[in-house]
């Protein structure tokens, strides 16, 4: 999946239920590349929460 | 002698039905990711392009197709910016089912000559009496006499040639200044639906860009009984291609994961590639049979991680749905009669009853996605308050990654305030017959519905 609506660092995503993979736009200097997701029991102040570090 | 004639008889006969078969799809033997009609933000998009406005037409023949023409025609007399550009430049996706169909592929095609055009092409025709005259024509008995070519390859006929051009869906992709059209048909063995995009057809291992256009809009209005299915050939898969991540994570969750809704989604597109052999062939019927209001798709597209709306390349401050709904409610008169209505009548309401009730739960749909978002966005700025108001420590909670206003705005005849006009539309028939005068009719009353929105008139208030 890639995310082009300028997301801030931090920001609150909603997805629909189920299995996402998430990832970032170029360039690809992180990682992991991608991560498979299937968040539950989340709310927009209490969201899943995705780490990707840069290399 | 007489065994001459008869055998040229037979021969001609042959020759005339052998050769009748339908316009066959293209297969597409390599797959490439970036090739054919797929969305794409547009090309010109910039950082002062804050808008993203998202159509869908109905279907209703040809009231849906000028009500959507009239929304069409108030959206180009809209100057926004400080009349730097009207609301139609704004257009990013229409998505549209039958007779709405016409509308959005012309405009499409032909971008503003719609303006100029169409009413003669298409809404002031008697499409339904040129069909009929074609049907009676005896070189077309000989036709239809093939199982490869029905009732609706005449019409395909006809569109293609009088309406449409000949123009493909490559011409489609070379107007890159046009929002993207999205034609939605009814996959008749799965229900569901078939969105004509090249990722649809990437499926069937099939091109989209050498097919008619007009064969994509005869198949998203082909109705139930007066026209017969459209066929697609079902290829092997092409060389490198895969299901997208979206699919697979549906097929993943299983139907009692946590979303039955895009389990069954991915299965019935998964299908025509894990399982060819059973589905050599994909048949295709008017798009109202699983969503006659065009927006099943807008609802999937904000849902699913791969739709359009989250492949924008800039930040939006406005959302923007307009949805053309052209449905009637012709005053009924079966219980008046204590005998059971007679068959014509309870064929036509199984094929238009469900179609209504889900028109309506689609609708709702969308409100109450849009409804969470912005639900999530107020939760997010309450909770803040009340940190900041009770809390020295400065925390801040992530805000919303996407933050932009929404605007929902259905034009409905029912929403007409004067009653014996609101009466006289809500009691059109749905034919391709209408005369000038109802087009005419139906054109201002798109405009006038969208104007007197209050919804509508609060965006143009922000963007103007």
């Amino acid at each position: 999946m890639r995310f082009f609506w300028r997301l801030h660092t931090g920001g609150v995503i909603q997805l629909e239920a189920g299995t996402h993979t998430i990832t970032l736009e170029k360039p690809k200097n992180f990682s992991p590349i991608e991560q498979d997701v299937n968040p539950s029991g989340t709310s927009p102040i209490q969201p899943h929460k995705i780490y990707f570090s840069k290399v | 002698m007489k065994t001459i004639q008869r055998t040229s008889v037979l021969i001609l006969f042959l020759i005339l039905t052998g050769c009748a078969h339908y316009l066959v799809n293209a297969p597409k033997p390599n797959y490439e990711a970036d090739f054919g009609y797929r969305y794409l933000p547009k090309a010109q998009t910039t950082e002062q392009d804050k808008i993203y406005v998202v159509l869908a037409f109905s279907g209703g023949g040809t009231r849906a197709a000028a009500l959507s023409y009239g929304i069409m025609e108030k959206l180009k007399a809209t100057p926004i910016q400080n009349g730097s550009k009207t609301l139609l430049d704004e257009v990013d996706v229409i998505s549209s089912v039958s007779g709405g169909s016409f509308t959005a592929a012309y405009y499409g095609l032909f971008g503003d000559q719609l303006f100029s055009d169409f009413k003669d092409k298409f809404l002031y025709r008697d499409i339904q009496g040129e069909l009929t005259q074609k049907l009676f024509n005896p070189v077309n008995w000989f036709r239809l006499m093939s199982p490869y070519f029905n009732r609706i390859d005449l019409a395909i006929e006809l569109y293609n040639e009088t309406v449409f051009d000949q123009k493909t869906y490559q011409d489609l992709m070379n107007n890159g200044k046009q929002p993207f059209i999205a034609i939605n048909a009814t996959n008749l063995t799965t229900g569901s639906q078939f969105t004509f995009t090249q990722p649809a057809f990437d499926i069937l291992g099939s091109d989209l860009s050498i097919l008619p256009v007009a064969r994509a809009v005869a198949s998203s209005s082909a109705f139930p009984i007066l026209l017969s299915p459209v066929s697609y050939n079902n290829y092997p898969a092409s060389k490198g291609f895969d299901l997208s991540k979206d699919i697979k994570n549906g097929l993943k969750d299983k139907y009692n994961g946590p979303n039955p809704r895009r389990y069954m989604w991915a299965y019935n597109q998964s299908v025509y590639h894990t399982n060819k052999t059973k589905h050599p062939y994909v048949h295709l019927m008017d798009g109202g049979l699983s969503d006659n209001i065009g927006v099943r798709y807008i609802a999937d597209n904000f849902s699913h991680s791969s739709g359009f709306l989250f492949q924008r390349k800039t930040a939006i401050n406005e959302l923007i749905i307009i949805i053309s709904n052209a449905k009637t409610q012709p005053p009924e008169s079966l219980d008046e009669d204590e005998s059971p209505p007679n068959l014509i009548d309870v064929v036509y309401k199984t094929a238009t009853v469900s179609m209504d009730n889900y028109s309506f739960e689609t609708i709702q749909l969308i409100s109450d996605i849009l409804k969470i978002s912005e639900h999530a966005a107020r939760e997010i700025l309450h909770c803040q308050a009340i940190i900041d108001e009770h809390c020295s420590s400065g925390y801040k909670l992530p805000r919303m990654g996407h933050d932009f206003k929404v605007t929902l705005v259905e034009v409905n005849f029912l929403n007409v305030e004067d009653s014996a006009k609101r009466q006289s539309l809500l009691s059109l028939p749905t034919s391709f017959n209408l005369s000038e005068q109802q087009v005419d009719e139906l054109i201002i009353v798109g405009g006038e519905l969208l104007d007197q929105s209050k919804a509508f008139n609060e965006l143009l208030t922000r963007i103007k």
